[in-house]
C-alpha cells in the first residue's frame, strides 16, 4: 500500500479520439489511490481551431472535486489557429472500491467526440494506527507508534495572514485530525468565501504528533484573493465523517489467536458507524486597499513579489518568419493578477496578440508571436512589470533586458507588379499629423435629426411664396370681376337708354375681365380657342366652358356679320354674359 | 435674469475651454510618448481621448492608427484609418497609409479588400450630404422665384437643380449602404459560424481574415452576428465579439 502511495505513477488510460482537425482525450495521473489521497483528472483538446467548445465532463459525484483549472495555448500563424486546451480536476474519492469516471464529450462541427471512461481503484487509506507515515507526505522522518489509545477526531481552520492587501494571495488551511479509521472519506463542506476570489484547493496529508498521540492530518489548502476592501469573515467550514466505532479494540496488540477471535466476535456486535459533524471557527480577515501614492502608470494590478525574464526562440531570422517571444514571470504572490504588460514593437516589427498560460508552480508564461517586416537589426526593448509588494508595502518595477535580433531577407511589404509604384520610394507609413485643436467632428449629418432644420426656412419660404401668390391672385381676381361687373352694368344701362351700338364690344370686354380673374393672367392677346383651353385647366365645370364658347360664337356672329341683332337677342346676350360673370366670380 | 444668463454662458464657455485645453495637452502628451517609442502608452492616451472624452477627430484616428501600426497591430491600424478616411477622404496621408496597411494585410493573408466607387471614396458622407442639401436649397429658391414671377426660366432652373439633387441623393444612399455593409473590421483571424448562405451544404465554419470588412448586425452573449462576403458568397453568421470592432 505504502509503495503504491510513494510511487507516483502516471497512467494514461483513455484512448485518444482523432479526427481530421481535433483530438480529444482524458487521463489521470494515478489510477490507484488511497481513500485519503487525491488524483488529477485531465481532459485535453487539441486542434486546428480557434473556438474550442467547453467539454461536458461525466458524472463526478463519486468524488470530491477539490479544484478545477484550465490551461491553454493558442498559436496563430498566417491566420491558422492551433489550440491546445487542458481542463484539470483535482479529485478525491469518497469511499473505497472501484469507481468509474464516465466519458467526457464535446460537440464540434456537428460531430460528437468522446473519451473513454477511466477506472479508479480506491484502496483503504493507510491506517494511522501502527503504520509509519510515508516520507513523501510527512515532514517527520520517524513517526512514533501510537502511544495513546484515546480515539479522537477534530478539525481546525487557519489562514497564513490576518491582514492582507486587495489582490494579495491568502491561503486558507482546513485541517482534519484523526487517529481512528474512517468508514468512508469524509465530506468537506467549505466555508463561504464571499469577498474573495477562490483559486482552487489542493489536498495534502501528513502525520503530526500532538502530546504523544499520532494523528493523520488531511489538509485542504485553498488559495484566495481578496476582491473587496474592508473587514471580511470566512464562515466556519464543516466536515461530515463516518467513523468506525471509536471503542474498537486494537487487534494488532493481540498475539493470541483465541484472543483475536474473541475480539473479532466482540467487535461484530458493535460495528455500526458513527456519524460526526465537525465545525471550525470563523476567521476574520482585514483587507487593505492598495496605496495610491507611488503607483506607476504601467501598474495593472499585480500584487506580490515577482521577477521577469524574456527570451526569443531565435535571434537570426528571416523577414516574415515568426519569432516567439517568451516572457516568464516568476515569484511569490497573486499570479492571477499578472495579466498584462506593454510589449513594444519597434519599427519594422509586427506583434501578434500575447497569450498567457495558467500559473504553475509560481510561474506564469506569456507568449507573443512577432515577425520582422524589414531586414536589419531589430531591438525588443526592455519589458517592464510593475507590481505592489505587500512585504515592502511599496510599488516596484522589474524589467527584462534588451533583446537584439538580426533580420535578413526581403522586406515583407514590398509589393509585386504594378501596385509597387503606389508608395513611391516610401517603405513606411507617413508620420503623425499635428493636432492643434481637439475639434469634434460630426460624422453623419443625415443621422442627426437637427440637421434637417436647415431646410425649414426654405420650406417656409416656399409656403410664403405660395401664400403671396394666392393673395395676389385673389386681389387681381377681385379687381377683374369688379371691372367686369361695372362693364356689364354699363351695358345694361345703355341698353335701357336705347344706346345699342357697341354693346357687343362692352359685353366681350366684360367677359374677358371675368375670365382674367379666373386664370390670373391677361387674355387679351389670346385667341378664343386658347382662352377656352386655359379655362379647361382651371377645373371649371364643362357646362360653363361650353356656355362661354356659345356666347363667343354669338358675339362674333353679330360683331362681324352684316345682320343687326334685335332687342330681344341683345337682352338675351347681356343676360347670358351676366350669368357667366356671376358663375366665374 | 440677465445676470443668470451671463453667469451660465460664462461657465459654459469656461468649462468647455478647460476640457478642450485638457484634451490638447493630452494629445501633446500622446505625441511625446509616441516619439519615445512607447506606442502602447500612446495608444492608451489616444483611446482615452476618443472613448472617454468622446472626441471624434480624423487626425486623432490617424495618429492612433500610426501608434497601432508601430505596435504591430495592423488590423486596428486599418480600423482607425477607416474612421479617419470617413471624415477626411481626400487626405493624402490617410490614403497612403490605408493602401500601405491594406497591402501588408493582403500580402500576409491573401485577402482582397473591397473597392468603393471613385466618387464615394473621394467624398465623405457629409460632403455629399451638404452638396445635396445646397442643391435642394437652390431648387427651393428657384421654385419660390417661379411662384412669385411665373417666369419659365426659374421653372427650368428648378428642374435641373432638382435633378442634380436627385442624383446626389442616389449617391448618398449608395455611400451610406456601402458604409453600413462594411461597418466593422475583423481584428484577428476569426471563424465565422455561418447560419445561412447561398450554399447551405458548406455553411458551417468559414474563415474571416484579419482586417476584412464585415457588416455588424447585432451583438448577443459575447457573439456578434455579421454579414460578410466570403469567397464571393454572401454569408451570415456569428463571430466572437473579441475579434471584431465597429468602425
Amino acid at each position: 500500500m505504502k509503495k503504491i502511495l510513494i510511487l507516483f505513477l502516471t497512467i494514461v488510460t483513455a484512448t485518444t479520439v482523432f479526427a481530421a482537425d481535433i483530438s480529444f482525450n482524458a487521463s489521470v495521473n494515478n489510477a490507484s489511490i488511497p481513500l485519503n489521497g487525491s488524483f488529477v483528472y485531465t481532459v485535453t483538446i487539441n486542434g486546428d481551431i480557434n473556438n474550442i467548445p467547453d467539454p461536458q465532463i461525466g458524472d463526478l459525484s463519486n468524488f470530491n472535486v477539490f479544484s478545477r483549472g484550465k490551461s491553454q495555448s493558442i498559436s496563430v500563424i498566417n491566420g491558422r489557429v492551433s489550440a491546445n486546451v487542458s481542463y484539470n480536476y483535482t479529485l478525491g474519492p469518497k469511499s473505497i472500491g472501484r469507481w468509474t469516471i464516465p466519458p467526457a464529450k464535446i460537440v464540434y462541427n456537428n460531430k460528437t467526440y468522446t473519451t473513454e471512461s477511466i477506472d479508479i481503484e480506491v484502496v483503504p487509506s493507510q491506517s494511522v494506527q501502527g503504520v509509519a507515515p510515508q516520507q513523501s507526505q510527512s515532514p517527520q522522518q520517524n513517526v512514533p507508534q501510537r502511544q495513546s489509545q484515546n480515539p479522537n477526531i477534530f478539525v481546525r481552520a487557519s489562514t497564513n495572514k490576518k491582514t492582507v492587501y486587495e489582490n494579495e494571495k491568502l491561503v486558507y488551511k482546513f485541517s482534519f485530525y484523526t487517529n481512528v479509521d474512517l468508514a468512508s472519506n469524509p465530506e468537506y463542506i467549505p466555508p463561504d468565501f464571499g469577498g474573495f476570489w477562490n483559486d482552487g484547493s489542493e489536498p495534502t496529508s501528513r502525520y503530526e504528533n500532538i502530546k504523544g498521540v499520532l494523528y493523520l492530518v488531511n489538509e485542504i489548502h485553498t488559495t484566495l484573493y481578496p476582491i473587496a476592501v474592508g473587514k471580511k469573515t470566512i464562515s466556519p467550514a464543516q466536515l461530515r465523517a463516518s467513523v468506525i466505532n471509536l471503542s474498537m479494540p486494537d487487534i494488532r496488540n493481540i498475539n493470541n489467536p483465541n484472543d483475536l477471535m474473541q475480539a473479532f466476535f466482540s467487535m461484530s456486535g458493535q460495528t455500526q458507524n458513527q456519524e460526526r459533524i465537525l465545525q471550525t471557527n470563523p476567521i476574520q480577515i482585514e483587507v487593505l486597499p492598495l496605496p495610491q501614492d507611488g503607483r506607476p502608470n504601467d501598474f495593472y494590478g499585480a500584487v506580490g513579489k515577482f521577477n521577469i525574464t524574456a527570451a526569443v526562440d531565435k535571434t537570426d531570422v528571416q523577414t516574415n518568419e515568426p519569432i516567439t517571444l517568451t516572457i516568464t514571470v516568476s515569484g511569490d504572490g497573486n499570479m492571477k493578477s499578472v495579466t498584462r504588460f506593454d510589449v513594444p514593437a519597434n519599427n519594422g516589427m509586427r506583434k501578434y496578440d500575447t497569450l498567457m498560460s495558467d500559473a504553475k508552480e509560481n510561474k506564469k508564461v506569456f507568449t507573443t508571436l512577432m515577425t520582422a517586416l524589414t531586414p536589419g537589426e531589430k531591438i525588443i526593448p526592455p519589458i517592464k512589470l510593475s507590481f505592489f509588494n505587500p512585504s515592502s508595502k511599496k510599488y516596484e518595477t522589474v524589467s527584462t533586458t534588451e533583446i537584439h535580433l538580426n533580420a535578413s531577407g526581403e522586406a515583407a511589404y514590398e509589393l509585386q507588379g504594378p501596385q509597387s509604384n503606389q508608395f513611391g520610394n516610401s517603405q513606411d507609413i507617413r508620420y503623425n499629423q499635428p493636432i492643434v485643436e481637439a475639434k469634434n467632428w460630426n460624422e453623419n449629418y443625415i443621422e442627426n435629426p437637427y440637421f434637417y432644420f436647415i431646410f425649414l426656412p426654405f420650406i417656409l419660404l416656399l409656403l410664403g411664396g405660395h401664400m403671396f401668390r394666392l393673395f395676389k391672385l385673389s386681389k387681381e381676381s377681385k379687381g377683374s370681376i369688379n371691372k367686369a361687373q361695372k362693364l356689364i352694368e354699363q351695358a345694361h344701362k345703355d341698353f335701357k337708354k336705347g344706346i345699342l351700338g357697341g354693346l357687343f364690344d362692352v359685353a366681350y370686354k366684360a367677359l374677358l375681365e371675368a375670365i382674367d380673374s379666373k386664370t390670373g393672367s391677361s387674355s387679351t392677346s389670346l385667341t378664343e380657342k386658347q382662352i377656352l383651353e386655359n379655362l379647361k385647366t382651371q377645373n371649371l365645370p364643362p357646362e360653363i366652358v361650353t356656355k362661354l364658347s356659345v356666347i363667343f360664337e354669338h358675339i362674333n356672329f353679330y360683331k362681324f356679320a352684316s345682320v343687326r341683332a334685335d332687342e330681344k337677342t341683345l337682352k338675351e346676350m347681356l343676360d347670358n354674359v351676366q350669368e357667366i360673370i356671376d358663375d366665374l366670380s | 435674469m440677465k445676470k443668470f444668463v451671463f453667469v451660465f454662458g460664462f461657465l459654459f464657455v469656461a468649462v468647455n475651454g478647460y476640457v478642450a485645453d485638457l484634451d490638447v495637452s493630452q494629445i501633446k502628451n500622446a505625441q511625446a510618448v509616441f516619439d519615445t517609442g512607447n506606442y502602447s502608452q500612446a495608444i492608451e492616451i489616444y483611446e482615452t481621448i476618443i472613448s472617454i472624452d468622446r472626441i471624434k477627430n480624423p487626425y486623432l484616428y490617424y495618429n492612433l492608427s500610426n501608434a497601432y501600426f508601430r505596435n504591430g497591430e495592423l488590423p486596428k491600424a486599418l480600423l482607425n484609418l477607416q474612421r479617419a478616411k470617413r471624415l477626411i477622404p481626400r487626405n493624402k496621408d490617410v490614403r497612403h497609409n490605408e493602401s500601405y496597411v491594406e497591402a501588408l494585410l493582403a500580402q500576409e493573408q491573401g485577402y482582397r479588400f473591397p473597392k468603393e466607387l471613385f466618387f464615394t471614396t473621394y467624398f465623405s458622407l457629409n460632403e455629399i450630404t451638404v452638396a445635396a442639401s445646397l442643391f435642394l436649397m437652390l431648387c427651393f429658391i428657384s421654385v419660390f422665384l417661379f411662384i412669385i414671377n411665373r417666369k419659365p426660366l426659374f421653372k427650368k432652373i428648378a428642374f435641373y437643380l432638382g435633378a442634380i439633387f436627385f442624383i446626389l441623393c442616389l449617391l448618398l444612399i449608395y455611400k451610406k449602404l456601402w458604409q453600413s455593409r462594411n461597418n466593422a473590421v475583423i481584428l484577428e483571424p476569426a471563424t465565422l459560424r455561418a447560419i445561412s448562405s447561398a450554399d447551405e451544404s458548406n455553411s458551417n465554419n468559414l474563415s474571416l481574415p484579419a482586417g476584412s470588412f464585415v457588416c455588424f448586425v447585432l451583438e448577443k452573449n459575447a457573439l456578434v452576428l455579421v454579414k460578410a462576403s466570403v469567397d464571393g458568397k454572401s454569408v451570415e453568421g456569428w463571430v466572437s465579439s473579441l475579434r471584431i470592432e465597429k468602425i
